[in-house]
């Protein structure tokens, strides 16, 4: 954890913990791009089976932020 | 002396039944033989939520559907056809214990390690959501009046086209294959005088069955066009 870049002096993984960080931000907008999409089809096409679909979105968009809290904390 | 003009009560009712006007009664015609849908015995089969064939469907419902519009079929692609993804998925799943034994993410910190593991089984659970809403969102419906074709080609792209059944042209229906020959799948092509002049259901089951109906559904039609009862 001490790989100093030589130029600028910053830790490498600080970069690298700011990439990720970056990365599972627009992660989490996708998620949420997908929770809006199972709310268009559910809109489009009934067929009883909307509930769980949307748990589904619902859980994997928790699951995204979830992980990006972690990230932000144990990095 | 008796009272000859006193009349029985019972004659008199009689003969005012005799005389009283009789009731119209209508005259028998032949009754009109209403055109019967025929009876596929598949109204038992593979009725679940998650079914790729679905005969009178109970609770489905679409945007554009029509307030006395009889759904009659729901198809998706048969679930072998998602074989190949889950397969896929299954092995991205498996892929970060199979990466530990050859101890590849040995470079990075143990920190950064789990993160990497989990971001890995996000995007798989995101490639199986995705994989998963395109096999049960993209469906052919075909009702009493129309067929409708619903594709989700993405996250945001979906188009909806369907036509009347009387507008319906030709349909052809083809099974090749092991797979499909020994699950009973295949494709229907649906050739239509609408704007959109193909509908491809592709994958479905009991191909010679949907192009059963959607045979029976056009004969319909013309009765109902010969009966002057269109809608």
């Amino acid at each position: 954890m001490t790989t100093v870049l030589p130029i600028l002096g910053i830790s490498v993984w600080l970069i690298a913990k700011v990439v990720v960080l970056f990365a599972l931000v627009l992660y989490a907008i996708f998620a949420f791009v997908v929770l809006r999409q199972i709310q268009l089809m559910t809109d489009t096409l009934e067929v009883g089976f909307e509930g769980p679909i949307r748990l589904l979105g619902i859980s994997h968009l928790i699951f995204s932020l979830v992980i990006f809290v972690l990230a932000l904390i144990i990095l | 002396m008796p009272d000859i003009f006193i009349s029985d009560p019972k004659k008199e009712k009689q003969i005012a039944k005799e005389h009283s006007p009789k009731k119209k009664v209508a005259p028998k015609t032949k009754k009109t033989k209403k055109h019967k849908r025929p009876r596929y015995n598949l109204e038992k089969k593979a009725q679940g939520k998650l079914s790729s064939f679905s005969y009178l469907p109970k609770k489905v419902n679409f945007e554009t559907r029509e307030k006395d519009e009889k759904i009659i079929l729901l198809l998706r692609r048969h679930p072998l056809t998602n074989i190949s993804w889950i397969m896929v998925g299954l092995l991205m799943a498996a892929a970060p214990a199979l990466l530990n034994i050859f101890s590849f993410p040995s470079f990075l910190p143990n920190e950064f390690g789990l993160i990497a593991v989990l971001g890995w089984y996000l995007i798989t659970i995101a490639f199986l959501i995705e994989n998963f809403l395109t096999w049960f969102f993209n469906v052919n419906i075909i009702t009493d009046e129309r067929i409708i074709d619903i594709d989700f080609y993405n996250l945001i792209y979906k188009q909806v086209s369907d036509t009347n059944i009387d507008k319906i042209q030709d349909v052809t229906y083809t099974m090749g294959g092991v797979a499909r020959t020994l699950f009973n799948y295949g494709d229907v092509f649906v050739q239509t005088a609408a704007e959109v002049p193909n509908f491809d259901f592709l994958g479905v089951p009991k191909p010679d069955k949907v192009a059963k109906i959607l045979q029976d559904l056009r004969v319909e039609e013309e009765i109902e066009k010969i009966e002057g009862r269109v809608r």
